[in-house]
C-alpha cells in the first residue's frame, strides 16, 4: 500500500519534472504546448478509488500551477478529467468493468490494444487541452488562437505520451 | 438515516469532485489578475440584477403593508390638521363681552369640547348627538352649551356618543333667570320656530324689559349660573293670571351648530348629597 503510494508519488514527481523543466518552454510556432500531466491520471487503475484519483489529479493540477504559474487551472482541468477518466476508460478505451484484471492493473497498450489506447489517450488529452487552454483565454474574443492552441497542443502531447508509453512498454 | 449514509458512501466521489474544483476556481479567480477581473465584473452586474429583481419583489410583497402605513398616517396628519384648525379659530377668535362673561362663571366646571355629528331641528322632539361618550368622561345629566348660549343636557351616554336633550324639545326644562332683575322661571319650548323658547313662571312684579338677557340660574346643578340663554322679545300673561310669559329668543342657533362644550359640575356630588341629606330629614318628619 505505502509502496505504492511512493511509487505513485516517485512517478508523478518524475513526470512534473519533465513537463516543468522540458515541456513548459516548448513552443512550437508559438502555439503548440506540449501537456503531459494528463498522462499521470489517465494511466490509473479503473478499480482505483474515485477519490483517490480526484485527490492524485488535484494535487498534481496543483504542483503543475505552482510552476507554471497558471492558479488553479490545471488543478481545475486535471480534477475534471480525473472524474471522467473511468467513463472515457470504459467507453473508449474498451476496458471491461467485470475483468478483475482490467479492474486492477494500470491499462497498457498491450492490454488495450495499439488503436483503443491511443484513441482513449488523445480524447483524455484533448479535453484536458480544451478545458486548460479556454480556463487560460477565458474569452471569445480570439478563439482562432485559442483552437489552434488546443489542436497543436493535443497532437503533440499525445504524440509524446505514445512516444513515452511505446519505450515503458519495450523495456 | 441508513440510506443516507448509504449514498453518502456510494457518491463520496462526488463531493470530494465539487470541493475540489470550488477549491481550484477559487485559486483560479484569486490569483490570475485578468480572470479574476473578469470574474469580478460579471458577477457584480449579475449580481446587481439579481439584487434588484429581490428588491422589487420585495417591495412590490409589501406594498400592502406600505399602504396601510400610510393610511394610518393621513388619517393622523387630518387629525392633527383639524386640532390645529379648532387651535387656529380658538386664536384668532376675539371674544365677545358675552363670551368673556360664560369664561368668567366657569370655574368649578369640568370642560369638555365636542362636536355635534348629528341633529334634528324640524321635530318637536329634536335631538342632537355630540361625538363623545363616556369614554371621555361625558356622563348624563351635563350641561351643554354652543358658542351663542345654552344648547341643551346630555341625556344617554355611551362609550363615545352621547345624545343631547337641546332647549328646542318639548320635554326640555331649564332653570333660567333675568339677568338683570334676578328674577327666575323655567325655560320651555313648545314646537315652533327653534329660535324662539318661552320662559314660563316669572312673576308678574319681575318687571321684565324686552331685550333683557335671560341666563341659566345655576339653581340646577346642570349649568353653571350665568350663562347666556337668549333675549326677551315679548312679553305675555300666563293664562292662570299669576304669572308672566316671556318669549325668549334663543342665543343658539340650533340651524348650525358645530361645535359644543360639555360641562361637569365638579361638586354636584356635594350638593346632591345635602339635598338628599334634606330629603331624608324632611321625610322622617
Amino acid at each position: 500500500m505505502i509502496q505504492a503510494f511512493i511509487r505513485q508519488t516517485f512517478r508523478l514527481l518524475l513526470l512534473l519534472a519533465v513537463q516543468v523543466m522540458v515541456l513548459n518552454h516548448v513552443h512550437i510556432f508559438g502555439y503548440a504546448t506540449p501537456l503531459i500531466c494528463v498522462y499521470f491520471i489517465l494511466l490509473m487503475p479503473l478499480g482505483a478509488p474515485r477519490w483517490t484519483k480526484l485527490l492524485w489529479a488535484f494535487a498534481t493540477g496543483v504542483l503543475f500551477d505552482m510552476f507554471a504559474n497558471t492558479p488553479g487551472m490545471m488543478a481545475a482541468t486535471l480534477t475534471l478529467v480525473a472524474m471522467i477518466q473511468p467513463h472515457m476508460l470504459t467507453l473508449i478505451g474498451g476496458v471491461d468493468k467485470d475483468d478483475d484484471d482490467d479492474e486492477n492493473t494500470p491499462p497498457t497498450m498491450a492490454r488495450l490494444g495499439k488503436f483503443p489506447f491511443m484513441r482513449y489517450i488523445t480524447v483524455g488529452v484533448l479535453i484536458q487541452c480544451i478545458v486548460f487552454y479556454l480556463l487560460e483565454t477565458f474569452s471569445f474574443f480570439s478563439i482562432t488562437d485559442t483552437l489552434i492552441n488546443i489542436v497543436g497542443s493535443t497532437v503533440l502531447s499525445t504524440f509524446i505520451i505514445w512516444v513515452i508509453q511505446s519505450i515503458r512498454e519495450k523495456l | 438515516m441508513a440510506a443516507l449514509i448509504e449514498f453518502l458512501k456510494k457518491y463520496n466521489y462526488w463531493f470530494i469532485f465539487i470541493l475540489l474544483e470550488v477549491a481550484s476556481f477559487v485559486l483560479f479567480f484569486r490569483f490570475n489578475s485578468y480572470q479574476g477581473s473578469v470574474w469580478f465584473t460579471q458577477t457584480n452586474s449579475l449580481a446587481a440584477k439579481v439584487n434588484k429583481l429581490y428588491t422589487d419583489a420585495e417591495a412590490f410583497i409589501h406594498l400592502d403593508e406600505v399602504n396601510s402605513k400610510l393610511t394610518a398616517q393621513n388619517t393622523m396628519l387630518q387629525m392633527q390638521v383639524s386640532q390645529l384648525r379648532d387651535q387656529l379659530k380658538d386664536a384668532t377668535h376675539k371674544p365677545s363681552i358675552n363670551d368673556r362673561h360664560i369664561l368668567d362663571s366657569l370655574s368649578g366646571y369640568t370642560i369638555y369640547s365636542a362636536r355635534v355629528v348629528s341633529a334634528s331641528i324640524v321635530k318637536n322632539e329634536n335631538y342632537i348627538v355630540i361625538d363623545k361618550g363616556s369614554a371621555d368622561g361625558i356622563k348624563p345629566e351635563m350641561g351643554v352649551v354652543g358658542g351663542g348660549g345654552v344648547v341643551g343636557i346630555v341625556r344617554i351616554v355611551n362609550s363615545h356618543y352621547s345624545l343631547v336633550l337641546p332647549i328646542i324639545n318639548r320635554n326640555s326644562r331649564i332653570s333660567c333667570r333675568i339677568r338683570r332683575t334676578g328674577y327666575y322661571g323655567s325655560l320651555i319650548w313648545d314646537g315652533g320656530s327653534i329660535f324662539y323658547a318661552n320662559l314660563v313662571g316669572v312673576p308678574q312684579y319681575a318687571r321684565a324689559k324686552r331685550g333683557d338677557a335671560i341666563e341659566t340660574s345655576g339653581y340646577s346643578t346642570v349649568f353653571p349660573p350665568g350663562l347666556f340663554v337668549g333675549k326677551v322679545t315679548d312679553i305675555k300673561h300666563a293664562p292662570d293670571g299669576l304669572s308672566q310669559q316671556l318669549v325668549v329668543n334663543l342665543g343658539t342657533n340650533f340651524g348650525n351648530l358645530r361645535d359644543v362644550n360639555v360641562f361637569e359640575n365638579l361638586h354636584k356630588q356635594e350638593i346632591q348629597s345635602l339635598i338628599q341629606i334634606n330629603d331624608s330629614l324632611s321625610s322622617k318628619q
